[in-house]
Order: C-alpha cells, then sequence, then structure tokens
C-alpha cells in the first residue's frame, strides 16, 4: 500500500515537473532581441574559425589508393593475368614456365617503383612535403596500397600455379622470392633513381633484376634436378627462412624508403 | 598567434645559407627582398618544414614547428619558386588532389576549388590539362593551391617570377586581398612586387637579414645616397659602368642618371629622394653589376 | 545522410558529422537549436539573467574553439552542457560569488509568471527549492532539458552513483513537500 502511494506520489511529481517544463511561458527564455544579437555574433565568429579535422587513416588511405596512376592498377591487374596465363599454359614445359616466371617476377616491383616516384620525376615533391599529410606520410600509404595489390596478385599467382600443379615451394622458390628481393631492391635503391632519367631507369633496374633471375633460376632448377627435387622441393627449413628472409628485406627497405623520404635536404643545395 | 624565428641557421659545408636569421611575424604582409643566393628560399624551405635547421628554431605560437608536425602543416599555405605537376593533371584535379592532401574533405574541397579558380581567373580553364598553361596560368594555380585550406601562414616563393607587368598587377592585388588575417611572406628580387602591398620589407643578404622596416621608413637608411644627374649620353655610358646606376632616362638631348652612391658623385648630381629600389640596389650593387 | 529531410531535422550526430568535415556553416544551426536551452541552463545555475546572456554566449565560443576535439563517443547535447556548467563555475569564480541561492529560482519563476500560472509556479518553485543546489541541477537537467543520468553524470563530471543519489534524494525531498503541501492543503480545505 505504501509503495502504490509512493509510486503515486513521484508519478505526480513527474507530472508537475514535466508540466512546469511545458508550461515555462517566458520563464528562462531570452529576450529574442540580445538572442537574436548574441546569434549575430557567433555567426560572425564561427566565420573566422578555421576547422581543421583529421582524417581517418582509411580515409587517407582510400584517398591514396583514388589518385595512383590509372597505369598502375591496370598493371596490377594484368600482371597476375599475364603469370595465370603462363602458368596455365600447357605448351610449355615446366622448367620453362618456371624460367619466365622468375624472370617476369620484378615487373610488379617495376609498376610500384614507377609510381613511388612520380612525386619527385613530376616535381610535386615540393608542395607535397608542405601538405598537411605530407610526402612521408604519402609515400607511407602509397606503399601500403601497392603492397596489398601485390599480396592479392601474389595470391592469385599461387592459386592458378597450385591448381596447375606446381607446388607452393617452387612458387615461393621461383616468383615470391624474386618478387620480394627485386621490390626490395628497387626500394633501397630508389634514392638514387630519384635524381635519374624519367620513368626510363625504373624500367631498366627491372630489365636488369629480370636478366638476374633468369641466371639464378636457370642455376637453381639445375641443381634441383640433380637432386631429383625439382616437382616436390620441400625443405621446410629452407623455404621459411627464404620467405622470412625476403619479406624482413622487404621490410627494412620499405623503412629505410620512408625514412629517405624524410631527409630531402640530403639532396637539396639551394642558395637562393 | 606570432611565427618566431629564433637565431635560424642553416649551413651545407662550409657555406651558411641561413645566418642566424632572427624574426617576428605577425598577422600582414612582408615583403623578403634579396637577389639570387641570398637565402630566401632556403628560409622559406626551413619555415614550411621541408629543410631541417642546422641550428636555431622556428616557433609557432610558443611551440616548436616540429614537435607541431600536421597541426603546424595545417595552416601552411606554401607556393615554391618551381612547381611540378603530374602529367595527367587538370587545373581541376590538381588543386582536388592537394585539397585531399591537405585535409579537406570531399564537399569541401569541390567548394574551395570552385571559389580558388573564380578567385584567380581560371574557372574557364578547370579542366584543361596543366601542362597547356602559360607561365602566368601556372602561378595563378599556384597561388589557389595555396590558399585551399585557408592557410594562416602563406609563404610564397617568387610567385612573380615570369610573369608579365599585367599579370604582376594581378597577382599583388590578389595577394592584398587575401592578406587579411593571415601572415604573408613573400619573396622576391622585384621591388615592385612588395612596394606597395608589404606592412614591412626584409632585406636579407649572403644568408643575413641586414634589414627591415616598412617600405616608406626603411628608405631613411639611404638618406642622402641618391643622386640625379643630367649628362651628355656618351658621357652617362661612361658613368654607368663607374657607379651603381638604378635609373637612366633619355631626356631631348640629355640622358638622366639616377646614381646611388654613399658621397656626392660629381658636381652636377643633385641629391633625389630614395625609393626601395635605389635601397636594393645599393645593397646588391655587387651582385647588379 | 538522409538529405530528403529537412537540415532543421537534422540530428545533432549529422550536424556535428558534417561540420567536422568542413562544412562549418551547420554551426549556426546547431547553435540556434541549443541556445534556448543553454540560457535557461545558465539562468539556473546563475540565477542573473545578465550572467546567463554572458555563459550562454562564452558556451558557444568554447563550442567554436574547441569542436576540433569533440569526438562521437560523447554526446552532443551533454558536451555542450558540461561546457556551459564549467563557465559557469567559471563565472562564480570570478565573480567570487556563490552558485545560485534557494530562493533565486523561485523569484526568478515568480517575475515572469501570469496570474494564473503563478500557483502551480510556486509549488514547483518551492518544491525544487528545497534541494540542495546538486540536486536541484540533476532534478533540472532530468525533467526540463532532458537528460539522461549517465548525461547528467558527464555535464556535471560526477560519478554516476553518486548522480543516481542526488536523483534519489532530490525525489524523494520533492515527495516529502508534496505529501506536506497537500496535507496542508486538506487542513485548509477542512
Amino acid at each position: 500500500m505504501k509503495r502504490r502511494k509512493d509510486r503515486e506520489m513521484e508519478r505526480q511529481i513527474r507530472s508537475i515537473l514535466n508540466q512546469a517544463e511545458m508550461e515555462e511561458g517566458d520563464w528562462g527564455r531570452p529576450e529574442e532581441g540580445r538572442k537574436q544579437e548574441t546569434l549575430a555574433f557567433l555567426r560572425a565568429q564561427r566565420r573566422k574559425i578555421r576547422l581543421r579535422p583529421r582524417k581517418s587513416f582509411a580515409e587517407r588511405l582510400l584517398d591514396q589508393a583514388s589518385w595512383l596512376s590509372p597505369g598502375v592498377w591496370l598493371g596490377q591487374l594484368a600482371v597476375p593475368v599475364l603469370f595465370c596465363l603462363l602458368l596455365g599454359n600447357e605448351g610449355l614445359e615446366k622448367r620453362d614456365t618456371l624460367l619466365v616466371l622468375s624472370a617476369c617476377a620484378p615487373l610488379p616491383g617495376v609498376i610500384g617503383l614507377i609510381e613511388l616516384l612520380r612525386s619527385w620525376q613530376s616535381g610535386m615533391w615540393e608542395l607535397e612535403e608542405a601538405c598537411r599529410y605530407h610526402l612521408q606520410q604519402i609515400q607511407g600509404m602509397r606503399l601500403l596500397v601497392l603492397g596489398i595489390a601485390d599480396s592479392a596478385g601474389t595470391a592469385v599467382v599461387f592459386a592458378a600455379g597450385l591448381l596447375n600443379g606446381y607446388s607452393a615451394g617452387m612458387l615461393l622458390l621461383f616468383f615470391l622470392f624474386p618478387l620480394l628481393v627485386s621490390d626490395s631492391v628497387f626500394l633501397l635503391l630508389a634514392g638514387v633513381f630519384r635524381r635519374g632519367a624519367k620513368g626510363l631507369v625504373p624500367v631498366l633496374a627491372g630489365l636488369g633484376m629480370g636478366i638476374f633471375w633468369i641466371y639464378q633460376a636457370s642455376w637453381l632448377l639445375d641443381v634441383l634436378d640433380m637432386l631429383h627435387v625439382l616437382e616436390s622441393y620441400r625443405s621446410l627449413p629452407v623455404l621459411a627462412a627464404l620467405l622470412f628472409g625476403g619479406l624482413g628485406l622487404l621490410a627494412f627497405a620499405c623503412a629505410r624508403f620512408l625514412n629517405e623520404t624524410g631527409k630531402e635536404e640530403q639532396r637539396l643545395w639551394n642558395c637562393a | 598567434m606570432e611565427l618566431c624565428i629564433d637565431r635560424l641557421t642553416k649551413q651545407y659545408g662550409h657555406k651558411l645559407a641561413v645566418d642566424r636569421v632572427d624574426l617576428e611575424l605577425h598577422r600582414g604582409v612582408y615583403g623578403l627582398l634579396g637577389a639570387n643566393g641570398a637565402g630566401k628560399t632556403t628560409l622559406m624551405r626551413m619555415l614550411c618544414g621541408i629543410l631541417t635547421p642546422t641550428s636555431g628554431e622556428i616557433r609557432w605560437g610558443g611551440r616548436e614547428i616540429g614537435s607541431l608536425g600536421e597541426e603546424y602543416r595545417s595552416l601552411l599555405g606554401y607556393l615554391p619558386q618551381d612547381f611540378g605537376y603530374y602529367p595527367e593533371f587538370t587545373a581541376e584535379k590538381f588543386l582536388l588532389y592537394l585539397a585531399a592532401l591537405k585535409g579537406l574533405g570531399k564537399v569541401q574541397a569541390g567548394q574551395k576549388m570552385l571559389e580558388l579558380l573564380d578567385l584567380v581567373g581560371l574557372s574557364e580553364e578547370r579542366k584543361h590539362k596543366i601542362r597547356t598553361f602559360s607561365g602566368g596560368m601556372k602561378q595563378r594555380l599556384g597561388i589557389a593551391q595555396a590558399l585551399l585550406n585557408d592557410p594562416e601562414i602563406l609563404i610564397l616563393d617568387e610567385p612573380t617570377a615570369g610573369l608579365d607587368p599585367k599579370e604582376r598587377v594581378r597577382f599583388r592585388n590578389l595577394i592584398s586581398a587575401c592578406a587579411r588575417d593571415r601572415i604573408v611572406l613573400l619573396s622576391t628580387h622585384i621591388v615592385s612586387d612588395v612596394e606597395y602591398i608589404a606592412g614591412e620589407i626584409l632585406i636579407m643578404k649572403e644568408g643575413r637579414l641586414i634589414h627591415r622596416g616598412a617600405p616608406d621608413a626603411i628608405t631613411h637608411e639611404i638618406d642622402g645616397k641618391v643622386w640625379e644627374c643630367r649628362v651628355d649620353p656618351a658621357r652617362a655610358e661612361e658613368l654607368c659602368s663607374q657607379y651603381n646606376v638604378g635609373n637612366l632616362k633619355n631626356v631631348g638631348n640629355k640622358t638622366i642618371l639616377r646614381i646611388i652612391k654613399d658621397e656626392k658623385p660629381m658636381e652636377e648630381a643633385v641629391p633625389a629622394e630614395a625609393s626601395l629600389e635605389d635601397l636594393y640596389l645599393y645593397y646588391f650593387q655587387e651582385e647588379g653589376r | 545522410m538522409k538529405d530528403g529531410r529537412a537540415r532543421e531535422e537534422w540530428k545533432d550526430s549529422e550536424l556535428t558529422a558534417r561540420i567536422q568535415r568542413g562544412e562549418t556553416e551547420y554551426l549556426d544551426l546547431l547553435i540556434e537549436r541549443h541556445y534556448d536551452g543553454i540560457f535557461r541552463f545558465c539562468l539556473c545555475k546563475t540565477g542573473d539573467r545578465e550572467a546567463a546572456y554572458d555563459c550562454a554566449q562564452e558556451t558557444f565560443l568554447h563550442l567554436l574553439r574547441y569542436l576540433e576535439a569533440y569526438t562521437e563517443q560523447k554526446k552532443f547535447k551533454a558536451w555542450l552542457y558540461r561546457i556551459a556548467s564549467n563557465v559557469c563555475m567559471d563565472y562564480f569564480r570570478k565573480e567570487a560569488r556563490a552558485p545560485a541561492g534557494e530562493d533565486a529560482l523561485e523569484t526568478l519563476w515568480k517575475e515572469d509568471a501570469g496570474f494564473e500560472q503563478i500557483e502551480h509556479r510556486e509549488l514547483v518553485g518551492t518544491a525544487l527549492n528545497q534541494l540542495s543546489e546538486n540536486q536541484r541541477e540533476t532534478i533540472v537537467l532530468y525533467f526540463f532539458h532532458g537528460f539522461k543520468l549517465r548525461e547528467i553524470a558527464e555535464i556535471t563530471d560526477a560519478k554516476m552513483s553518486t548522480v543516481k543519489s542526488r536523483f534519489r534524494q532530490g525525489m524523494e525531498k520533492l515527495k516529502a513537500y508534496m505529501e506536506k503541501e497537500s496535507g496542508e492543503r486538506r487542513e485548509q480545505d477542512r
């Protein structure tokens, strides 16, 4: 009984207070003239403020991805398709396929390198460096986007290779490892390439790496053939060492590239 | 808030590109005058965080700009002496790209892009590729990108280089219009670019700030050192090689020379009122020759 | 963004999202929407109309200055009222005054009331005056400004348990007062 009375009282209080809130009339209301004066003042102040909201990491990543040149996306699409066709080509011997695969492994790296060097080769670097999300961040984002695209391409190539009877070990030895090492070399030498001729230098570097990998692959194929493990090389420690070694080298090369990007003054000599 | 430059130095090997520059910049237009190699671009690059000083500090609102990082860059607008663009970029794409890097959202970037292209008179050319632009149009586009983020600090490095007189006037008017509520630092070796719009002139020589002051007051430094003389044209040529001549004008069969020299150069010379250009020539007479 | 509706119908979260993307013109709408409420809140706190105008303006100036720091994890209205609360406290410190006294609310209410509303207002006004300043603030924010207890905790920078306790004690005091009032009225009617 008491509790019902308490609840009833509480409802009454609530209703009185709620009704008071509705019936307030002029109480608590500002004078219209004063209010408009204040609002006008605040509108003037609002026009003076410079709001600089921060973009999230994902927004900036998507931004950079949208600004990569169309050629990069075409290349990123075309290269895995090329590899898939190569791996699926029954007219070629497996040995020859692996040689060509190694020779072409630097291709994604060349495409990426050309994109990464654009800022310097076009002369945009100085404008980009003075922006809020400056050159080091831009290059970091580009590396990440290209890395994601390359990883997706690699996954597609692996899938195609496995479906066509190539072992994961073979694909690692003749495709992934050369790809990782080529990318690392390009990034480590990017500082040198920056000062070089437009566009041609990365292509020549790619050719050079391609020739290197042909020789390397040819030698490796002979060795594996000799050991009778050409189709089924499975030494996990070696493969793991190559994989993690390659990834480690790439991570180091990326860090060094970004670090050097932030030290533009090393190459600037300006007495003006 | 003020931009404080505290004993700023940049050294490359034995060369002092910027030598212990001390400055405090508040809202207004500052004209940085100096010959090629004076250190103007190096100073500006340090202000933009592109170069790291060898010693000294740059502070914004009492905080060192290196520690502010993105916060500082977000209120900066910079037009380099020479800027490039991606070959496929149109004026519109160029501004939208840089707007994204300056942190503007898509809607805001679109609005700002249209507004600024209109301001610099490039609305009609917005879908044209930048490589088809003249030098003047490119500079105007450069100014537009520098204003995208409504910067509190605007740094313009030789923005009128390569522009014809009409475009230079247009550019000056544009700067004057944009200079309210911000710090504008404008470097040039063309005196008329800053004479009428700068609230303060800074003169830089061999990496050092050798003189500063309001345009009408700074010339007091060379009061009594500017002379005009009327001579025969034949003699005029000889005098040009001997003295620091600011101006040479043929009037009738005589030539009027404007000479900058500490002492009276000749009997017939009369003192003239010093101008900013005279001051520039006085300081840079070695480079001028 | 639901562009089909009028801008006035957009929620605070929609407006703040647009503002933080740089569309600062929506700040005007946000300010207009909350001005009356903030004024009333400052009036309750300070007990003085002129002080309330000043504090309300200062609150919105703070909003303009610190909007970049606002994150959507906090409800905008609660965040704004928190600013208002701090601005009022700064006002008291500057003026070396205590917060609005017990009679202030009742006086203010009565000043603006029409004859027919006085009796009702008197009841509410004197009822609220039974409460301590903290209890009254909690009740006013709950009933007059529509805040949940969790939001009131954010605004007043108090623990949730403290706010619940203030609310409960406030309601009990109001209940006790109402019981006493209705008892006295029954006596009078006899």
